[in-house]
């Protein structure tokens, strides 16, 4: 009887190795998913400051901030990251400013998103003339 | 022969060894994400710390502003940004004269974290640097 209960608790390795690598490899995708998401972050938050500061030059319009947003992140991302790209005036320390917001797709298998939205913005005080 | 107590299970060992060893390299990820966000950081506030700056036309007000600016501008990417800049203005002597340019080096000191369960804060930082130019306008002053 108690031989009996031993050989069965003994468990089978390949089997349990089979389990272990898999809990491992998801662990380790996992890793590199989270390092992606961070890239697309700071792809995204690089890409709206560029355009909140071309924005704010004198001589440049917020269409022209938004634009650079626009071709940077395609540049470095895909178009199918530049679906939401907005520029609007707002208050940055106290003077007004030029401000971009991204929001993206949330980036969850690779690339491939099931849903879900990254939000940046970026805001930069307008260049006084003169 | 091992008595029972020794024999443990090879695959649980496996499985605890390499959870342990993912720890450092997610920690090395986070310090690494924080290094490249101080650098975006670093060149905001350089490039807008030079164009306040420049924009000025009295020495104090000019670097109080810019130190504000700094502060503000790194603040905006990072939670508790310790920043430290440098001024120069070229040629020598002239600051904020119509023409005249402005240097600045801005460096971020960005701490590398804390062993995770392990109560002690490191004295390890490093500095991350951005450099930018502004020219005060020539015209200043002028109708």
């Amino acid at each position: 009887m108690s031989r009996r209960y031993n050989v069965t608790e003994r468990g089978s390795a390949p089997a349990e190795f089979v389990l272990v690598a898999g809990l491992l490899v998801a662990l380790s995708l996992g890793v590199i998913q989270l390092s992606l998401i961070t890239h697309v972050r700071q792809v995204l938050t690089a890409s709206a400051w560029e355009g909140a500061r071309h924005a704010s030059y004198s001589n440049t319009t917020l269409a022209d901030g938004r634009a650079l947003t626009r071709r940077l992140i395609i540049e470095g991302l895909g178009p199918s990251y530049v679906e939401q790209v907005s520029v609007r005036t707002v208050e940055v320390a106290g003077r007004p400013g030029a401000e971009v917001s991204v929001e993206a797709v949330f980036p969850a298998i690779g690339l491939w998103s099931p849903g879900g939205t990254l939000r940046v913005r970026a805001a930069v005080p307008y260049e006084l003339p003169g | 022969m091992s008595s029972p107590a020794e024999q443990g299970r090879a695959s649980l060992e496996f499985l605890v060894g390499a959870i342990i060893l993912f720890v450092p390299l997610i920690a090395f990820h986070t310090t690494l994400s924080t290094l490249t966000q101080s650098q975006l950081a670093a060149e905001a506030a350089a490039r807008h710390g030079a164009r306040v700056f420049s924009q000025h036309t009295t020495l104090d007000p000019a670097v109080a502003a810019t130190e504000s600016a700094l502060a503000h501008t790194a603040a905006q990417y990072l939670a508790a940004p310790d920043v430290a800049a440098s001024l120069t203005c070229r040629p020598r002597g002239s600051c904020l004269a119509p023409g005249s340019f402005i240097d600045i080096a801005v460096t971020l000191w960005v701490p590398l974290g804390s062993i995770p369960l392990v109560p002690v804060d490191l004295p390890l930082t490093l500095p991350v640097t951005a450099r930018a130019s502004a020219q005060v306008s020539p015209y200043r002053g002028q109708p």
